[in-house]
């Protein structure tokens, strides 16, 4: 449904180039779960919301094709976008008063996310109550604003505007972040339900046993570049790239009684990527051609894809 | 032996109220911290765990009287530290410190690296020349190196776990006996918080060292807590070993909260749920404060609030229906 | 003079880079800079005694007297240069004595808060209500005039600007975790506020610096226009604007046009500086 090839994003500052996403490829069938995790500055994000076009001054979009449906998005005017935007692909952002309007009450923008793209006003205040009860926002609630929710019930607003007209792809950036576990949890069951019924989900977070618990497959980022994509299970069972065997150990789990072990070093300076292989100088397995030429994602078994010269 | 006791101690805030209620003169308030009473041994690495508005953060404040509690007593090697005056007060502070979780805002930005670990010694009658050889070892421990370089830094010129390392150097260079760590990790890039959790428990370790570790992440009260205690709406409803707890919690809420943490090594069963989010403490629900979420509430959980009582050894819950 | 320029943008463009603002502050600093010198080295640049009576009465702009001369025959330009120490004198006396009020006030008051804190900003703003210049006025007049008392006059009237400022910004920096911080290892009232809460204040105390010397050389000219500063002979820009402007309509323009075109440039200079520093604080 959603091919992205070669993706590049580069942050045009006024302190130099950042390469944020480089040549980064995949895609997102019907009713898939897909999660990029990654660390701060890995450009996860970015890669979210290159694919909605809403890539923040001063990044641009440098290169690759983004083939929805097979139509190539980055080719859309301005007006063909908007139209895109909320009807075929809708995103949820980690702090939903960026995207609620605080001065509104929630049921008119839920409505007036669906009247936008044509819908007429009955239809869409019926609608509009029907999806509110589906995100667990009771009824008396509709004449709420914002502020009087609680982050917990915002998310889910916002959930429910993204939702509103069946997106065939729901892009979520960190939404439970700055949620407690328990609002976290219903949260993704929230998202699940919606992949269920059809829609397809593009998760974002840094918390890989988040990612792990509900998507189908897991993209690991770093430094730009996807370093593992494979089915979920798959890379948590059989991690093959030091990068992310590296952060498997370096997380905690609830139930396990591991000692952790950090990664050495620090994430590298976009501005000025290391040659090669990005990870090399953090890597203890890392040779001489790690230092000269960058691995290509190679499919090592059906659907596991690494990109590590040492394992090839 | 015990170096920290808490009794009963309780935290109250009282809320701004508008005009009428204030001629009513009816007083409002938060009670963030309600009789909370619990013991830390020394060496042991004590876990508070809850959501946020739980009162984890407050209980933290006032157990080091950086908020004055309304009630109860605060004990540090016998002594109620409730009772000091101020320059008493600040003697003691020498052997009880805090890491908070922000590293971006515990930093004065005006002082040097150096300056921000030399003041706690200076402070307490070190020369100058003495605490910047102090520091300079410090810095070596948190490894931050070299050290003369970020002697000389900013704290806007280091990275977010850099920085905590700085929080963690001034307060361990006073060579404490306890230390509170307020969801010290937190903020921490996932793959450097290993880092930082290593350094504190090699402290603990070197120092025969007392913490209280405050944080939402159960799988990193796991990795560095002796025992936990789970907090809700202001009270403490289970307490017992970590491991205990987390592999059989007994309080619902406990349960939920531990059943919602994400994990890697097993399938969860989506089975234990609470209803809706926490109310607040202006009013509390009567009798068990969660009550009104919980699945399993009868009659007798919306009148009496329950009790923390020890139902195995070192394992307290605070639930009529266990 | 190019090493010397290039020595003296480095600091400039470390604080600005190319940032909106840099043009502002550079003009500004050089207008200042100007008077400044000449007040230093008046003794040289004059080219005449500015108190000495000539029979050269109300010449016009020439060459011997770039500026003319008044109706006591004295240098008009030689007056402006020693005038200038009088103003610069009389302005920052007031502004570091509202300084060395205004701040610890402000910082003690927002930093207990409590009923010191009400009592303190009652007064502050009783006297912040006031117009400035005729507040200064009647406290000039009470004291009786002299520069020192103008200084005084001034510094009471800014003092609320400094206070107000810095007992604000002290209440959002109380509540930092840093000063948690310093809290937690034990140091005292003092210390926090003067090493933690101070140092953090210096870039806004600039800004209102800044401002409100740029406002204190208008009162200043004010009260020295009316009198209420130096007494003659001693050249003032604003006693010399107040003798020249009776002689305006008569056609000795120039009496009172240069000592007014530099009272109104040393406030503007003062003026662009605060300016271009708030715009380079607020855009961060």
């Amino acid at each position: 449904m959603l091919e992205v090839e070669d993706l590049t994003v580069y942050y045009y500052t006024s302190k130099g180039v950042v390469r944020a996403v480089e040549g980064v490829s995949f895609s997102i069938s019907k009713r898939e779960w897909i999660t990029f995790v990654g660390e701060s500055g890995s450009g996860k994000s970015t890669v979210a919301q290159a694919v909605i076009r809403l890539v923040p001054y001063p990044g641009k979009i440098q290169g690759g094709k983004i083939l929805f449906n097979g139509k190539n998005i980055l080719e859309l005017n301005k007006k063909e976008m908007r139209k895109l935007r909320g009807r075929e692909i809708s995103m949820v952002f980690q702090d939903p008063m960026t995207s609620l309007d605080p001065l509104r009450k929630i049921g008119d923008q839920v409505v007036e996310a669906m009247t936008e793209h044509g819908v007429d006003e009955e239809e869409a205040k019926k609608r509009a109550i029907k999806l509110l009860k589906r995100v667990n926002i009771p009824e008396d609630r509709i004449d709420y604003y914002p502020h009087q929710l609680s982050g917990g019930q915002r998310q889910r607003v916002a959930i429910a505007i993204a939702a509103a007209l069946e997106p065939s792809l729901i892009i979520a950036d960190e939404p439970t972040t700055a949620l407690d576990v328990i609002v976290q949890e219903s949260i993704m069951e929230l998202l699940q339900e919606l992949k269920n019924s059809g829609t397809s989900i593009m998760f974002v977070t840094h918390d890989i046993s988040l990612a792990f618990e509900r998507s189908d497959r897991i993209a690991v980022m770093y430094a730009g570049k996807v370093c593992e994509l494979g089915r979920s299970e798959e890379l948590v069972s059989n991690p093959i790239h030091p990068y992310l065997k590296a952060l498997l150990d370096s997380v905690p789990d609830v139930h396990s009684d591991k000692k952790v072990k950090a990664i050495p070093g620090n994430p590298p300076d976009l501005r000025n990527p290391p040659s090669g292989c990005r990870f090399h100088p953090r890597c203890p397995f890392a040779s001489e051609i790690c230092k000269k030429e960058e691995p290509e994602l190679v499919e090592l078994e059906k659907g596991h894809f690494v990109a590590c010269h040492e394992v090839v | 032996m015990e170096l920290v006791q808490v009794r009963n101690l309780k935290t109250y805030f009282p809320v701004r109220i508008g005009i009428i209620d204030a001629l009513k003169r009816k007083k409002l308030f938060v009670r963030a911290v309600d009789g909370v009473s619990f013991s830390i041994k020394r060496g042991e690495v004590f876990g508070l765990i809850g959501e946020s508005g739980c009162g984890k953060t407050t209980l933290s404040r006032s157990v080091l009287r950086l908020i004055e509690p309304t009630e109860g007593e605060v004990i540090f090697n016998g002594i109620n530290i409730l009772k000091l005056n101020d320059e008493e007060m600040r003697k003691i502070r020498k052997s009880m410190q805090i890491i908070f979780q922000d590293p971006y805002s515990s930093l004065n930005p005006k002082m040097k690296i150096g300056e921000i670990i030399a003041h706690p010694l200076i402070i307490h009658g070190m020369d100058k020349k003495e605490a910047k050889e102090q520091v300079l070892q410090m810095l070596g421990k948190v490894g931050l190196t070299p050290e003369k370089e970020f002697y000389e830094r900013y704290p806007h010129q280091l990275s977010g776990g850099q920085r905590q390392r700085v929080a963690i150097a001034r307060a361990m260079v006073l060579n404490p006996e306890f230390v509170v760590a307020d969801e010290a990790v937190s903020m921490i890039d996932v793959s450097m918080r290993a880092s930082i959790i290593e350094l504190l428990e090699e402290f603990r370790r070197m120092y025969n060292l007392s913490m209280l570790f405050v944080t939402h992440d159960i799988a990193i009260a796991r990795l560095i807590t002796n025992r936990t205690a789970v907090m809700y709406l202001g009270k403490i409803v289970e307490l017992s070993e970590t491991k205990t707890l987390i592999d059989n919690p007994l309080h619902p809420y406990s349960r939920a909260l531990i059943n919602a943490a994400p994990t890697i090594s097993r399938k969860k069963d989506f089975k234990v749920k609470i209803k809706g989010e926490v109310p607040n403490a202006i009013n509390p629900p009567e009798g068990c404060r969660l009550s009104n979420r919980c699945p399993f509430a009868s009659e007798i959980c919306k009148k009496e609030e329950p009790e923390l009582v020890e139902v195995e050894k070192g394992h307290f819950v605070a639930c009529h229906m266990t | 003079m190019i090493l010397l320029s290039s020595f003296l943008l480095k600091p400039i463009n470390a604080i600005f880079g190319n940032k909106k603002g840099r043009g502002y502050f550079i003009a500004g600093l050089v207008i200042v800079s100007i008077v400044v010198l000449m007040a230093i080295f008046a003794p040289f640049i004059a080219p005449y005694n500015p108190t000495a009576i000539t029979m050269d009465t109300f010449s016009p702009p020439c060459w011997k007297h770039i500026m003319g001369t008044n109706r006591l025959g004295q240098d008009v330009f030689s007056r402006i240069v020693w005038g200038s120490r009088i103003i610069l004198y009389v302005v920052l006396l007031a502004s570091s004595l509202s300084m060395v009020i205004g701040i610890p006030s402000g910082l003690i008051s927002g930093y207990y808060g409590g009923k010191l804190d009400r009592i303190l900003s009652m007064v502050m703003d009783s006297i912040y209500a006031f117009p400035a210049l005729i507040l200064a006025i009647v406290i000039a007049v009470v004291l009786g005039p002299s520069p020192i008392n103008a200084a005084v006059a001034i510094a009471f009237v800014y003092v609320p600007t400094y206070f107000r400022m810095v007992r604000g910004q002290t209440l959002s920096l109380k509540s930092q975790l840093f000063v948690e911080a310093a809290k937690a290892i034990g140091a005292r009232n003092r210390e926090i506020m003067f090493k933690y809460i101070l140092p953090n204040l210096i870039p806004t105390i600039l800004v209102v610096f800044s401002l409100s010397v740029a406002d204190a050389i208008l009162t200043e000219a004010g009260l020295s226009f009316l009198g209420l500063s130096v007494t003659p002979p001693t050249p003032d820009w604003g006693y010399d604007l107040r003798v020249g402007q009776a002689f305006f309509l008569d056609g000795y323009w120039w009496l009172a046009f240069f000592p007014g075109l530099m009272i109104m440039l040393l406030a503007m200079a003062f003026a662009l500086i605060g300016e271009a520093l708030n715009e380079r604080m607020t855009s961060r």
